[in-house]
């Protein structure tokens, strides 16, 4: 066995000690397990709850700016007109990211990417927030193998990124109604991870469907049925079924079990996994997403790849965390010429204030396979700017 | 690969179930949850938030808890001092160089992939506070391989064997009670078994080499004495960036 892939057993053996999250799943460090606390959608990412918005600000965020106020008062501040009361029935949101990237630094060119500008709204129909309707549209940079060549079709620059209705229908039972992302594996930040992009649930993936999410204290299953990107012409719409199940071991450390099987004209994908989310101390956490990939083209044969993310992050003072990651990926396991895919990166994740969060990661990339071959890694620079309102 | 999931697989649930064992004895002794555990346990099914925006999370699930500690501030945990230590583990590190390699009178690099497993023992000298300050010892094994892109040399190296010793002072800091993070110095001595087919004609560089750097080193502690080390570590003279991963045990 190649030492990589022992070096990522290792990795994936430490998962059943640790402890897990989604969105930030890495925020299982500091306790918290479900994605609903803090986000309207309860699978992670969107726009943020007002108890989100006040974890993120009194809790998670540093203090920069804040003088000698209290938490509470922090807090009360992370509106989105900072302390102005809005009506209880409308949270609207801004949100922007900026990278700034280079490849093999120091390098000449530094290629920068708005990678996101969103404007959302979530608007509640009762003050129990039972009934809720939650919107983002937004800024969908077109990609750059594509942007320069004349011939090529280019997708729109401007679309909407979810649009759903929440019904709260019981104490433990959510509906969604709409379009979101697939509900599958954990949801990390980073959506050029393996464990999204090679799986199909990157930035631009999302879907029209319906979505049932049962949550108890010590579990959570989400089923999601879904019919395709209803703006995506007929023959491309991948239609299917996914699910997550998630299961609390013991507080901050939750296991789970995913999958996703879904088909258009062209291509079948199937897609099964193990997750792991184990927070420690106080904001530290271990993630784990381990699963195997099978895409069908049409007339083809089949391919059966398998992808890993891992990820240990770090607190080193209130607002400011280290982490590292380390990934693997292979396209079809079926061919011994086959090479691996392998990136393990370091990095600072901070949030210096509420409502900043500046990003820094180094990652180096290795192919390796049986071929006697070397293909020069490469390094990348990544520093990262995210403003939100 | 169905062997390697299998493999992977095994290994997890042998170590899971000394570490839930560990855990499950570590609870009986019952230490009182953290304030921020007690609230945010009530919030696995969230309450509604209350029609006021964003009021404080804290206030939002248990707001007689929460005013009663920011009023009172919590007396300041007696910290355990760190006491030396030894430690014995075992790591997989793989890393990228450039080799020389001469053929008559014809000259090339080739870039290698190193791969392989080192043993580990270090002594971990106590100072003031969170500080500590061990000296590893790694003797490691393992296999090189590359081949040349130039014209005139183009032979492969497959699993060629190399050996490696290194010591490494280091300085760390207990972050939290679970995580240490510090600096290392890597002194490392490497000698490679070139195994060459004679009538090639072939000749490699860096049949032995001495190696100084700097590394990163970050430690996530399972149990009091099983550690997750990984350093990232940047040898100078080999102009190579070292990742490496392990296992590590207290005695």
């Amino acid at each position: 066995m190649p030492a990589y892939l022992l070096f990522f057993a290792i990795i994936f053996a430490s998962l059943f000690h640790a402890k897990q999250a989604r969105a930030y799943p890495e925020f299982i460090g500091y306790k918290y397990s479900s994605c609903m606390t803090c986000h309207y959608n309860g699978q992670g990412n969107g726009p943020l709850t007002d108890y989100g918005r006040g974890v993120w600000a009194a809790e998670i965020a540093g203090r920069l700016g804040s003088g000698k106020k209290s938490a509470e008062e922090i807090s009360e501040g992370s509106g989105f007109l900072w302390g102005v009361p809005m009506p209880w029935w409308l949270r609207p949101g801004i949100k922007a990211r900026n990278l700034a990237m280079q490849t093999n630094p120091p390098a000449k060119e530094t290629r920068t990417v708005l990678m996101q500008l969103d404007t959302s709204v979530a608007i509640h129909f009762d003050e129990d927030q039972k009934y809720i309707f939650v919107a983002s549209y937004g800024y969908a940079p077109v990609p750059q193998k594509i942007k320069n060549d004349p011939k090529a079709e280019k997708p729109k620059e401007w679309i909407s990124r979810e649009h759903y209705f929440r019904w709260q229908t019981s104490e433990n039972l959510w509906l969604y109604f709409g379009m979101t992302d697939k509900v599958y594996g954990i949801r990390i930040v980073d959506h050029t991870a393996f464990s999204r992009l090679k799986t199909g649930i990157a930035q631009n993936d999302q879907t029209h469907g319906v979505i049932a999410q049962y949550i108890q204290p010590t579990w959570e299953f989400t089923l999601h049925g879904f019919g395709g990107n209803m703006f995506q012409e007929t023959d491309l719409r991948q239609k299917g079924v996914s699910f997550l199940y998630d299961y609390e071991i013991r507080e901050a450390w939750r296991v789970g079990l995913t999958g996703l099987a879904s088909s258009n004209t062209y291509k079948k994908n199937t897609r099964y996994g193990l997750t792991n989310r184990y927070g420690f101390g106080e904001g530290s956490a271990l993630l784990y997403d381990l699963g195997l990939i099978e895409d069908v083209l049409k007339g083809q044969k089949p391919k059966k790849g398998y992808y890993f993310y891992s990820e240990a992050m770090q607190k080193l003072v209130r607002g400011y965390h280290l982490f590292f990651t380390g990934q693997a990926w292979k396209a079809d396991m079926s061919t011994s010429d086959g090479v691996d895919t392998v990136s393990t990166g370091v990095g600072l994740l901070m949030f210096p204030m509420h409502r900043f969060e500046f990003r820094f990661e180094v990652v180096n990339s290795n192919t390796i396979g049986t071929s006697s071959v070397v293909t020069r890694d490469t390094w990348q620079a990544l520093a990262q700017i995210h403003l939100s309102l | 690969m169905v062997k390697i999931f299998s493999a992977i697989l095994i290994f997890s649930l042998a170590l899971s179930s000394s570490a839930f064992a560990q855990k499950k004895s570590a609870k009986k002794k019952a230490r009182p949850a953290p304030r921020a555990t007690q609230t945010k346990t009530q919030t696995a099914v969230p309450a509604p938030v209350p029609a006021p925006e964003t009021p404080a999370p804290i206030q939002t699930s248990a707001p007689e808890e929460a005013q009663s500690e920011t009023a009172a501030p919590a007396p300041t945990r007696a910290r355990k001092a760190i006491s030396s230590f030894s430690q014995f583990g075992m790591n997989f590190s793989f890393w990228q160089e450039t080799i020389g390699a001469k053929k008559g009178s014809a000259e090339t690099d080739i870039r290698a992939l190193f791969q392989g497993v080192n043993f580990r023992y270090a002594y971990n000298s106590a100072m003031s506070g969170r500080w500590r300050n061990p000296y590893f010892m790694d003797l490691g094994f393992g296999f090189v391989k590359g081949k040349g892109t130039a014209a005139t040399i183009q032979d492969e190296l497959k699993s060629q064997p190399w050996t490696n010793f290194s010591l490494t002072p280091a300085l760390i800091y207990r972050t939290t009670e679970v995580s240490d993070f510090g600096f290392g110095l890597p002194l490392a001595y490497r000698m490679i078994q070139w195994k060459l087919n004679e009538a090639s004609g072939l000749e490699m560089d860096k049949k032995s080499s001495l190696s100084a750097g700097i590394s990163m080193i970050h430690i996530n502690r399972f149990t009091n004495s099983a550690f997750l080390t990984l350093a990232l570590a940047h040898q100078i003279n080999w102009n190579a960036t070292v990742w490496s991963l392990g296992l590590d045990f207290k005695f």
